[in-house]
């Protein structure tokens, strides 16, 4: 059967065989969907006012930013619906305020439909018409760009740019900004709290006034608190250039800021194997780019990944990839379209991709099938770790003092050097880790002392082009896998005789080595194994067999995806559901060990194909004062306002929030905590937005911001080695401010309008003064020339054979996993203990899993998508998306849905402890019975009742700090109204 | 020899992402309400689920517009002529300063939904049009549909549709000339038509 995007079904079958009498009225029959049959009569639209001036057209990609705009229209025509529908939002009922918004309505209701009348083409002239660059703006999408039909001062159309870099395409995103400038509840003056907080009455303020209030109700809390009682909130906008200049404002404040605390745990997790040039980007060691590099994998991973709605600009190239013979391996409890499309779908349970890879980890091993080459010369694998205490042996533990090694850019001092130790089966030695020359052995417990390491005499080795690492019985006995074989007892006794003779141990090309001590050397010794040696033990308690009714699939299937995870090129691209629980940081670590045993990075169709790359901006102008925000995470806001405390130590009560396009209430978890326990004890609450979402509605003085057609930008994309440009094409509509401008109000309200004398032409140019995008000449006049522009060439990550980890290697095992912020909940009291934090590790989540507490009281697993026509929670107010799919949804398995009486097309409610949320269900037998999706998106007020946000948990894994939105119970019942 | 214009749909590459949906409503300024290109999903009730029972579900995307028939129905029903078949390309046009409102040509298309109705003044939600300026308005009382995006067509352009399919799923060409890619791709590819029994002929093609 067809079902209609409307829910309505549609008979392909259904002709309609009554022909009506000529002329005579037609009833709406059977099955015709014809729309608008319910719908009221309404009034005409309005005319458009033939008042403007027309305007010079604008040559093509020329002159960006294009500074012609529609003048503000005071005295337009009022446009249908404008004031019923401020109204239906619960605006103040001031008739000051509402002349004000029909006056402002009217200036972009200036191209009436139909007005042209009949016979004639719109009555659109095209000589009032240009066209320019225009690119969405959604944090961690793509940024296409495409050709945006300014006309009369209306942005009036967006086609596809066919110049535009990868061939990307408007989406259904896309084309919805126009609606999202126009929308109806897009805020369009500044405005203060009329009512009682949330209660939504609001009173029309200027710019002054408000800037005013702000700095009014911030000194007086300052005069009284330390800065950090002003906090500020930032959401994914926070990447293009100009919107840092709110970052710039908190810096120089010392405000708190909140980390939004969502997708990082696995990337926290793949940070600590493959390590992060920085720790603020979502990265992970992937080719770029990914689209040309895709096509080279001759099996693509999609775990959790329902790609073609989440991340559709790259869905064409994985087909593409596919249909020239890649294999798609989807992996996912539920059956996405990708899982649909892709050669195979393995189903598993909810919250087990770590046991999942462990046991794959353990079949590679069993089977031989680890990348040996790789795993010696490019991980810890063969780093000797101490039986004691678990951490590397180190070439001081044998007498061997570190050296200095180049200045730490952030501290100012001297690294210092103390490489770890590495056996060498063929000399019988302990060498420094990269030593040339040498093999090390991967596999083998030893005892060592100070006597093992080796005399090197002369110049170093030449270099290692060894193709057979773990020569020996190391070789052999990785391949049994059986560690006690590996314990050779006469090779690796300390040698007595050795002791105290072997004082020097240089070895030019090796820094750690090249300082001989001076002091007689220790003569303690070491029990130690090598880290693969500990990972292969470690894996034994992973076997497909032990593992199977935790991953809830057949062995068989487990061996089978282990054969074809070593079978490369490999790229995994995950979602980020599967790391939304609890236990979310060890699959990033399990991934990372993964790649690391197979040895999938550095080589073309291998590696993570989920990822943010690093990017050059100087990042100086965010802090002039060198002066810096403490970052609290907004898991950890609501207890540090209870208590008064972070990290231990007191801290400032939290009097202010500013938040700047982000859904601190809605868009993460926990809602109802963040209202009763954050906002409802903040003084005073200031919102930069675009419409009415549930977190505006909060504030006590609202802004109205931007959108990205209306002001030139710069992003430097962390999806490409590109610079994008942003070309402006319309004045800010109504009066809304660009990021830049309110937070130079507001700076220079403060007090520091010396730090805030800056244009935004001037803002961009100094953002952009990193290499290596000054060498290459990229500026803003290239950029406005071009669009975008790449700078850096197509890389493989790792190819140059080190990683941005403290060794240089993949640290499949982890010496010391460090919290991704350290909030002082001790890494003791984290799920994981300290021992087992060394080696990826499978534990359960805390509600979604079969036996807690939770699921016995609350039986579904409450998970979410990342909606097709959403990002975030922007696009919530765009009547085209909304027309297709109306409210929110709920799907759910069919035996799951009779089981509680329900049907398709019926509201039910979800719920729990926490809250509820009440959606039209939406019966599917992709749903793994058990498991309930909700897109992702809607704003409390598109809802019967309740806010999905509401369900979710704000507890952590203190390692990770990550939410875990999937690790939810909830029940279900019907709903009457 | 005459054009004939025609659409394949790869529905191995179509995701039911929507976006055709949305570029047409935009480019064509369709009023609330109106949708000459819609996503259906083949598989349960709701839009985006599958039949069957889990694991062994089924889901299929068809988008589905007006066909553009080789031998259309609604043409030779309609008593004033306001629908008719362009003789050079093929193309099935709908004038509106003809249409007299009676709906014949939505009886007689097999394609429910495709030809839609406006029952009353065509109403924007934002007070805004949006699209080619070459697009003809929305009336009152009149039937429309798809138009191939004909304005586009006469400068080279594909049908936005086409243009923009993000999954590069749709293809756009002269059905009659065998060396375009559409030609090519429907005689190298199995593919589907909607209702075939119906004599239409549609110059819409599904890719299987």
């Amino acid at each position: 059967m067809l079902a209609r995007t409307d829910n309505r079904r549609v008979g392909h079958e259904g002709a309609q065989d009554a022909s009506p009498p000529r002329g005579a009225a037609v009833q709406p029959q059977g099955d015709i969907p014809l729309r608008g049959l319910d719908q009221q009569p309404r009034e005409a639209a309005p005319q458009r006012g033939l008042d403007q001036q027309p305007r010079e057209a604008v040559p093509l990609r020329e002159a960006v930013p294009l500074r012609e705009a529609a003048p503000q229209r005071e005295a337009a025509p009022q446009p249908h619906g404008a004031a019923v529908q401020l109204t239906r939002r619960k605006f103040l009922k001031t008739t000051a305020a509402l002349a004000g918004a029909a006056a402002l309505s009217g200036t972009v209701a200036c191209t009436s439909p139909g007005n042209g009348g009949k016979g004639t083409r719109n009555g659109l002239a095209s000589e009032n018409e240009r066209t320019g660059w225009g690119r969405c703006y959604h944090g961690g999408c793509f940024a296409c760009r495409y050709n945006v039909t300014v006309r009369e001062g209306v942005v009036a159309r967006i086609t596809p740019d066919t110049t535009a870099p990868f061939g990307r395409r408007p989406c259904l995103r896309g084309y919805s900004q126009i609606q999202r400038l126009y929308a109806t509840d897009r805020l369009r003056y500044p405005m203060k709290r009329a009512g009682e907080r949330g209660e939504g009455k609001w009173e029309r303020i200027g710019w002054d006034e408000a800037i005013e209030a702000i700095a009014a109700h911030w000194k007086e809390i300052l005069a009284l608190n330390d800065s950090h009682a002003i906090a500020f909130y930032g959401g994914s906008p926070g990447a293009r250039l100009l919107s840092l200049a709110t970052t710039r404002l908190a810096m120089i404040m010392q405000a708190s800021s909140f980390d939004m605390s969502a997708d990082w745990a696995i990337y926290h997790g793949l940070h600590q194997v493959y390590g992060a040039a920085s720790a603020s980007t979502m990265s992970a060691p992937g080719n770029e780019p990914f689209e040309d590099d895709i096509a080279n994998a001759k099996h693509i991973f999609l775990w959790g990944n329902n790609l073609s709605e989440a991340y559709l600009q790259r869905w064409r190239y994985v087909v593409q990839a596919q249909r020239n013979g890649s294999k798609l391996i989807s992996i996912d409890p539920s059956e996405t379209t990708t899982a649909l499309r892709s050669d195979k779908w393995y189903r598993l349970r909810p919250a087990s991709d770590t046991a999942l890879i462990l046991a794959m980890c353990n079949t590679i091993v069993a089977e031989g099938l680890q990348d040996e080459d790789y795993l010696a010369k490019l991980t810890v694998g063969p780093f000797l770790v101490k039986d004691a205490d678990g951490s590397f042996l180190r070439m001081s533990d044998l007498g061997v003092k570190p050296t200095e090694g180049p200045l730490d850019p952030m501290t100012g001092q001297a690294s210092l050097i103390d490489p770890a130790v590495v056996w060498d089966p063929i000399s019988k030695t302990a060498a420094p880790a990269g030593t040339q020359g040498i093999v090390p052995a991967l596999t083998g417990s030893f005892v060592i002392s100070a006597a093992d390491v080796a005399i090197v005499e002369g110049p170093a080795a030449a270099p290692d082009e060894s193709g057979a690492p773990g020569t020996g019985e190391a070789s052999e006995s990785s391949a049994t896998t059986d560690a006690t074989d590996a314990v050779d007892a006469t090779d690796t006794t300390a040698s007595e005789g050795a002791a105290g003779t072997a004082a020097e141990t240089a070895a030019p090309g090796t820094p750690g080595a090249a300082a001989a001590p001076d002091a007689p050397r220790p003569a303690e010794t070491f029990k130690v194994q090598t880290a693969y040696q500990l990972l292969v033990e470690h894996l034994k308690g992973y076997t497909p067999e032990k593992m199977a009714e935790t991953v809830d699939m057949d062995p068989a299937e487990i061996v089978e995806l282990a054969r074809m995870a070593a079978d490369g090129p490999v790229t995994h691209m995950f979602g980020l559901g599967l790391q939304a629980y609890h236990n979310g940081l060890q699959y990033g670590v399990a991934l990372g060990t993964l790649l690391a045993i197979t040895g999938q990075t550095g080589k073309p169709g291998a590696g993570i194909g989920a990822t943010a790359y690093d990017f050059p901006m100087n990042a100086m102008w965010l802090f002039p004062t060198f002066t810096f925000t403490n970052s609290i995470s907004v898991l950890d806001v609501a207890e540090v306002i209870r208590t008064g405390k972070y990290a231990g130590n007191p801290y400032p009560p939290i009097k202010s929030i500013f938040v700047h396009g982000g859904g601190l209430v809605g868009g993460i978890v926990n809602m109802n905590s963040m209202i009763e326990d954050v906002f409802k004890k903040q003084d005073f609450i200031v919102c930069v937005d675009v419409a009415f979402s549930d977190t505006a509605q909060w504030a006590d003085i609202l802004l109205p911001g931007t959108l990205c057609f209306e002001a030139e930008d710069v992003y430097i994309s962390p999806m490409n080695y590109v610079v994008q440009h942003y070309g402006k094409l319309i004045d800010p509509l109504y009066e809304c401010k660009t990021q830049s401008e309110i937070s130079r109000l507001v700076g220079t309200a403060m007090g520091f309008g010396d730090l805030f004398a800056f244009s935004d032409e001037e803002a961009l140019s100094e953002l952009l003064a990193a290499e290596p995008l000054v060498s290459l000449g990229i500026d803003l006049a290239a950029l406005r020339k071009q669009g975008d522009i790449r700078y850096a060439p197509p890389s493989l990550a790792g190819a140059a054979g080190s990683f941005p980890t403290p060794s240089g290697k993949a640290e499949f095992y982890i010496e010391n996993l460090s919290p991704r912020i350290m909030n002082g909940v001790a890494a003791t009291t984290a799920q994981s203990s300290p021992d087992k934090n060394h080696l990826a590790y499978f534990y359960e989540p805390l509600e979604a899993w079969p036996g807690s507490a939770a699921l016995k009281e609350y039986p579904f697993i409450l998970t979410s998508v990342r909606a097709r026509n959403r990002w975030h929670s922007s696009n919530f107010n765009v009547p085209w998306l909304n027309e297709l799919e109306p409210e929110p949804t709920l799907f759910i398995n069919p035996d799951d849905a009779a089981s509680l009486g329900l049907k398709d097309g019926d509201y039910a409610e979800a719920y729990n402890a926490r809250g509820s949320a009440v959606a039209k269900l939406c019966v599917s037998a992709g749903m793994r019975p058990g498991v309930l999706s909700y897109p992702k998106g809607w704003q409390s007020h598109q809802y019967k009742s309740g806010n999905f946000s509401t369900l979710t948990h704000s507890m952590y894994d203190p390692l990770a700090m990550n939410s875990s939105f999937f690790d939810c119970a909830v029940g279900l019942r019907k709903w009457e109204v | 020899m005459a054009k004939r214009y025609g659409i394949a749909i790869d529905t191995r590459l179509c995701c039911g992402c929507n976006s055709c949906v949305v570029a047409c409503k935009m480019e064509n300024n369709l009023p609330e309400g109106n949708f000459w290109n819609r996503a259906l999903t083949e598989g349960g009730e709701s839009i985006d689920t599958y039949a069957g029972t889990y694991g062994t579900g089924s889901k299929r995307y068809l988008t589905v517009s007006c066909q553009h028939c080789e031998n259309p129905a609604c043409t030779r029903v309609c008593p004033v002529s306001a629908t008719y078949k362009d003789a050079e390309t093929g193309v099935v046009h709908q004038d509106y300063d003809k249409c007299i409102g009676c709906r014949m040509c939505m009886a007689a298309c097999p394609y429910t939904g495709v030809r839609q109705f406006n029952w009353e003044e065509p109403h924007y939600p934002l007070g805004i049009s949006t699209g080619a300026a070459e697009v003809v308005p929305h009336q009152k009382h009149v039937v429309e549909k798809c138009t191939m995006c004909d304005h586009r067509l006469a400068v080279g352009e594909d049908p936005l549709c086409v243009a923009t399919c993000p999954a590069y799923a749709r293809f756009f060409g002269d059905l009659n000339d065998p060396s375009s890619e559409i030609a090519r791709l429907i005689a190298s590819r199995r593919y589907k038509q909607l209702l075939p029994e119906r004599g239409t002929r549609p110059s819409v093609y599904y890719l299987v």
